[in-house]
């Protein structure tokens, strides 16, 4: 029996016990770190839970765990790091909380950023760090580095444009960056330019506003290089997607080189122009995949050694093991430890890693609710969650919908007449339908596929 | 449970710890004030599972105990009784208190079911001055910000150094740092408070004179003889920061803070939701332009003096993150420092012994 669900058993016996707010009150966020030997270690959130488990409900828990696991003698309490709950986004989405967002992406790229390290971003918009020599190759992503090294190699003939696909956190972002500064550090005067596909759309707007269009444009055809990075975010946004049409092909034509990724392949991507689609084709479309356990403890090395701490071999095996789909998340690892070692002075032995780690890697799961299914397919197509939900039948909207159904059905094993009282009091029977449809179609439908896999990839990467 | 005070004790102790209260939480006992009667003293708690708050004060114990209330409701009877001395007793699940011509009788719950108040197991202890440590906070904790989504900013961040406390918030677009001269700490150690505990601790301890402050690994503690308030601490690793503060400038110019604000107010008018207003120094002239338009509504353009040297240099700025910084600087010059448009400014007072701010320009095309 794994500790998930030796501690499940237990909070399914205090449930029944305990009103449901001290329940939650005291049960939400814990979990078993550790089972050895007879002792079992409990990771709780924070000190009010620790005190108050320990001194008011050790008997029954550890009653409770005896029970399953005959052998347990005593339980302790632990605190594991704090780990708030992702932040729930509204649905409906007030004016202002609108604004706000609009005005915060207008200077996001202008942050402090990442404080970790100085940072040195330069001319081009591209971050320093991000290097060809600081990238570590893999089978996963052998073919884009090729591709990345020979486009850097001779920028606008090899391979033009190069389109980098890939989930989050899996180096995109620094394949492309490192091309642009290997490109600058041979010509320190070529026109580079690193761009978030939303950043150029705010500022197409900001350019139309002030009818400084023609600035815009010239700004852009003057690259030599042109990075755009998350194109996804281009889908649905058609005036932005035709002054990047007209600029590709004026690079293009002019031999430029253009450099693009995006979070799924292109022929997945909803919302884009069928013109465009075929151009992002048109030169070499390499993925980037999840790194193999060997690689991953290849970057959790580089990292550390990035950072000045020196970690044992076995606590590194331990992070990458535990961690398998994100690098990010590594780092995240990796930065639970270092601010260990900040604190403490002193490297953590495996056992202290584990503990540290504790909250971050037997995280409880959270539960996927509907509200996250519809926004999780309202984002990924780019239409509002109303639309979800109201009468239209759009063509646009009628699919999307469908594959929420599908979503429901599949995810949270809803009933088809509550899918149908969520989705605006429709029909039993149109749920069935719709779900029927998605799911004979998910057979032979490549594209449909890829979207549906995305759409769950994203579902789960917010729980944690 | 049987005790006698002086109104104002009580009243004040409670609504120090009222505050940390949460309307909406799930446990109904977290609304109440957990009274505890010992020899010569009571003491009121409270806790959001969070932030724990200890309040006490002198009393006549007539006989100890504990018992828990509803703070609303105490709270709000002992502000419209004007007796000076008031008994409290309690009586089977009701809290009874005698004040002149008032008697109340509050329903309350079991102290046994209210939560424990972890004590801290000390590894670092210091005491500090209290004025400048509160107002060192104050001018850094609006930085900081509530949310989840980079955690370890979401908290001031303390280093104990030697003679020295460093201290530091950011929201990644701009950053403040307080350095206090302190006495030298046993050891060296750093924390992040969270952003709601450094707010309570401000608004509690203001007026204090000195306070005593503990940390473990995942909590601290401050108090003073009246007050205790102990939080958890954000586990995480803060940034080194240091590395964003700009070491050299080409132009540094000094400018009088008030005539400042105002002309920045004056450009926001006309900035529209980017809150962007251009600021063109001109040392050599000894003048400031600032200036801001906006296609809807219109443009403006003002002009102030200063001081100071080097070459001219125009920055696009959110105002906001400037009124905000200068609203905290108390000296009437203020020094500007930067390199040009794209490199972070340095914002300090003149004198520089209060914050400094470093803040990201917007980046103009």
């Amino acid at each position: 029996m794994t500790n998930e669900d030796l501690w499940q058993t237990v909070l399914g016996e205090m449930e029944l016990t305990l009103s449901r707010a001290n329940f939650v009150t005291w049960f939400k966020n814990t979990s078993i770190s550790a089972h050895e030997s007879g002792a079992v270690i409990v990771s709780v959130p924070n000190g009010f839970t620790q005190e108050w488990l320990e001194n008011k409900y050790n008997k029954f828990i550890l009653k409770s765990l005896r029970k399953t696991s005959p052998d347990v003698k005593e339980v302790k309490y632990v605190i594991g790091s704090y780990s708030p709950p992702p932040r729930r986004e509204h649905l409906d989405v007030s004016p202002e909380t609108q604004m706000d967002k609009e005005s915060f992406a207008y200077d996001d790229q202008l942050s402090v950023g990442e404080l970790e390290q100085p940072v040195l971003v330069n001319k081009a918009n591209l971050n320093t760090r991000y290097t060809f020599s600081s990238f570590i190759v893999g089978s996963s992503n052998e073919l884009a580095n090729a591709a990345s090294l020979a486009v850097a190699g001779s920028p606008g003939t090899v391979y033009n444009p190069l389109l980098i696909y890939g989930g989050v956190g899996l180096g995109k972002t620094h394949l492309m960056q490192a091309v642009g500064n290997e490109i600058l550090a041979k010509r320190p005067g070529a026109q580079v330019k690193y761009i978030a596909a939303e950043r150029f759309t705010t500022e197409l707007i900001n350019s139309l506003q002030d009818k400084r269009i023609e600035e815009f444009k010239q700004r852009y055809r003057a690259c030599d290089v042109l990075i755009i990075d998350d194109i996804q975010f281009l889908s649905g946004k058609e005036k932005t997607q035709e002054e990047f049409f007209h600029t590709f092909n004026h690079l293009f034509a002019n031999n430029k080189q253009i450099i693009l990724s995006s979070d799924r392949p292109p022929k997945a991507i909803g919302g884009i122009e069928e013109r465009l689609r075929s151009r992002f084709e048109g030169g070499m479309v390499a993925d980037v995949g999840i790194p193999e356990l060997e690689m991953r403890v290849a970057i959790l090395k580089k990292k550390s050694e990035e950072r000045n701490i020196a970690l044992p071999d076995d606590v590194l095996m331990y992070i990458s093991t535990k961690i398998q789909k994100n690098i990010r998340e590594l780092e995240g690892a990796l930065n639970k430890i270092a601010a260990y070692v900040q604190h403490t002075k002193t490297v953590p032995s495996l056992k202290i890693a584990e503990k540290i780690l504790s909250s971050l890697i037997n995280q409880p799961k959270r539960m996927i609710l509907v509200r996250d299914i519809m926004k999780a397919v309202s984002d990924f197509y780019d239409i509002g969650l109303d639309e979800i939900v109201n009468q239209c039948r759009r063509k646009e909207v009628v699919r999307p919908r469908q594959i929420t159904m599908y979503l429901l059905r599949e995810e949270l094993q809803s009933s088809y007449p509550a899918i149908g009282a969520k989705l605006g009091n429709r029909d039993h029977t149109t749920v069935m339908y719709g779900c029927e449809k998605i799911t004979k179609e998910l057979e032979n439908n490549l594209t449909l596929q890829e979207e549906v896999r995305l759409i769950r990839e994203r579902l789960y990467a917010n729980m944690g | 449970m049987k005790f006698s005070c002086i109104r104002s004790y009580f009243l004040n102790a409670a609504s120090s710890v009222e505050r940390i209260i949460e309307k909406n939480s799930t446990l109904p006992i977290l609304q109440n004030i957990f009274i505890k009667v010992e020899k010569g003293k009571t003491t009121l708690s409270t806790t959001n599972l969070e932030i724990g708050i200890h309040a006490s004060f002198q009393s006549k114990a007539d006989e100890e105990g504990s018992f828990t209330v509803p703070a609303k409701t105490l709270l709000n009877f002992l502000m419209y009784v004007d007796t000076e001395k008031i008994t409290v007793h309690t009586k089977g699940t009701n809290l009874i208190i005698n004040a002149g011509s008032h008697k109340a009788d509050i329903k309350g719950l079991d102290a046994t079911n209210f939560p424990i108040i972890p004590e801290i197991t000390e590894s670092f202890s210091t005491s500090l001055p209290a004025e400048e440590f509160f107002s060192a906070l104050s001018s850094l904790t609006f930085l900081s910000s509530m949310g989840d989504l980079r955690p370890e900013l979401a908290g001031v961040f303390c280093s104990f150094e030697k003679n020295q406390l460093r201290m530091a918030a950011t929201d990644s677009f701009r950053l403040g740092e307080f350095i206090l001269k302190i006495p030298t700490p046993k050891k060296e150690t750093t924390c992040i408070i969270p952003t709601r505990t450094v707010n309570e601790i401000i608004r509690l301890f203001t007026g204090a004179e000195a306070v005593t402050l503990k940390l473990s690994a995942n909590q601290i503690l401050i108090k003073t003889q009246e007050k205790e308030l102990i939080s958890r601490l954000i586990e995480e690793k803060y940034p080194d920061y240091t590395a964003v503060i700009p070491t050299s400038s080409t132009t540094r110019t000094y400018l009088k803070r008030e005539e400042f604000m105002q002309a920045l107010r004056a450009a926001s008018v006309f900035s529209g939701k980017t809150r962007e207003v251009k600021i063109n120094i001109f040392p050599e002239e000894k003048k400031y332009i600032i200036e801001s338009r906006n296609a809807d509504i219109g443009e403006h353009k003002s002009e102030i003096s200063c001081d100071g040297n080097g070459k001219n240099v125009t920055v696009s700025v959110n105002y906001q993150y400037f009124l905000d910084a200068l609203g905290k600087i108390s000296d009437e010059m203020i020094s500007f420092e930067n390199n040009n448009e794209t490199d972070p400014i340095l914002l300090k007072g003149l004198a520089g012994a209060g914050p400094r701010y470093i803040i990201m320009p917007l980046r103009s095309y």
